[in-house]
């Protein structure tokens, strides 16, 4: 994946928790970097690993990935160059793994965390004041502001924009949108409807109802910020009094 | 309640590299979780490459690569890498839209309202921010081919 990943938990938190959660993110990178030539994402993608000889949970991202692209309509894609020319599955992996490694901090008995993977997190319980989290959705054009603010105590929020990395998104070029922010319980399946939602200029569509529970806030190169009514409730302040209000 | 914060870098160095300087370019409303550069006493760090999110390198054999000038709807984007014992340890940025450095000069392509939202957000107590802290694109192409330059 190429990424930081940032975990925050109260102190006291078990250091062998923690060391699980790292040694489980290391084996992500290891086993779904799409940048080492021998992951298993790479030798799939490369046609030099048989299906059935995946690890399980290889098999088990890329039947999601393929499930993903047809609830988007084809938008989340991670065969962007065609069949049998490479698999990405990065749009889903990096979220994905937070969820995993939401579930050992939960199993180990914490409540209160933050996992953030490349400005993809997922936030449950308290944040240090005692107070949910409060969430910053990255200011495309400054770098050192935020457009919005979310608020929630159990919330899964990705991003994606024009602004970030290299290939993280693929096939699309100019465009009305700078960002798009996706809000939901789950990190993985918001980070596919991130990637989705940018790839597809914001233009969500029927698909998008079709993930219940999740919602999505844009910002469009007219410098506009809009948001699905569910997205308003965790915006602080939580009155849709700025921006457009998505239709 | 005080708390720890744990930091892994994954292990590509070139981009570990770089979103360890977007952790160092965390909004200053930003709290301790997202940069040990603001976290309390009691953080620990773990990671392969986490003293590239520290900014205390060391290391001496200090190189500063250009990159190339992308250009962009808003103008050219260049940035140039410094590198200290094959990590990334600072960036510059050479020409930002504008032609001015400062954050304040890109800000002026912000439609007010935007601006206006930016402004009551830092007033905010923000703990994470989700996105990512890049200008553009070309911010990152340009930031990339001074690593690869640097071989790192």
């Amino acid at each position: 994946m190429g990424t930081v990943v940032t975990v925050a938990v109260p102190e006291g938190c078990a250091p062998a928790l923690l060391d699980q959660v790292f040694a489980w993110f290391h084996w992500v990178d290891r086993t779904f970097s799409v940048h080492r030539p021998d992951s298993q994402v790479s030798l799939a993608g490369a046609g030099h690993l048989a299906p059935g000889d995946a690890h399980p949970l290889v098999e088990e991202v890329l039947d999601r990935c393929a499930g993903l692209f047809a609830e988007t309509d084809g938008w989340f894609d991670a065969w962007p160059h065609g069949p049998g020319q490479g698999v990405d599955p990065s749009g889903y992996v990096k979220g994905w793994s937070v969820d995993v490694a939401a579930g050992l901090l939960q199993g180990g008995g914490l409540a209160d965390y933050c996992i953030s993977a490349g400005g993809d997190l997922r936030a449950a319980g308290r944040a240090p004041e005692g107070r949910p989290w409060r969430i910053g959705v990255q200011h495309p054009l400054e770098r050192q502001a935020v457009a919005a603010v979310l608020e929630s105590s159990d919330l899964a929020v990705a991003t994606s924009g024009a602004y970030q990395r290299g290939a993280h998104i693929w096939g699309r070029a100019g465009g009305d949108l700078l960002s798009a922010t996706v809000a939901g319980p789950r990190l993985g399946t918001a980070d596919a409807l991130a990637t989705a939602l940018f790839a597809a200029d914001g233009k969500a569509g029927g698909w998008f109802h079709r993930f219940p529970g999740y919602h999505y806030l844009t910002i469009g190169t007219d410098r506009r910020v809009r948001w699905t009514p569910g997205l308003g409730r965790y915006l602080v302040p939580p009155d849709p009094c700025v921006g457009d209000l998505a239709s | 309640m005080k708390r720890v914060i744990a930091a892994a870098a994954l292990t590509i160095a070139g981009l570990a590299a770089v979103l360890g300087f977007k952790t160092r370019e965390a909004p200053p409303t930003a709290s301790g979780n997202t940069t040990s550069t603001t976290a309390p006493p009691t953080t620990t760090t773990r990671g392969t490459s986490s003293t590239t999110t520290q900014g205390t390198s060391t290391t001496p054999a200090v190189a500063q690569v250009e990159g190339p000038t992308i250009q962009t709807r808003y103008g050219p984007v260049q940035v140039a890498a410094v590198v200290s014992g094959g990590e990334l340890v600072e960036v510059i940025a050479r020409q930002l839209p504008g032609g001015d450095r400062n954050s304040e000069a890109i800000s002026a392509f912000a439609e007010p309202r935007l601006r206006e939202m930016a402004l009551a957000a830092q007033s905010a107590h923000i703990d994470v921010v989700s996105g990512a802290t890049f200008t553009s694109l070309a911010y990152a192409e340009s930031l990339q081919a001074a690593l690869d330059a640097a071989g790192i």
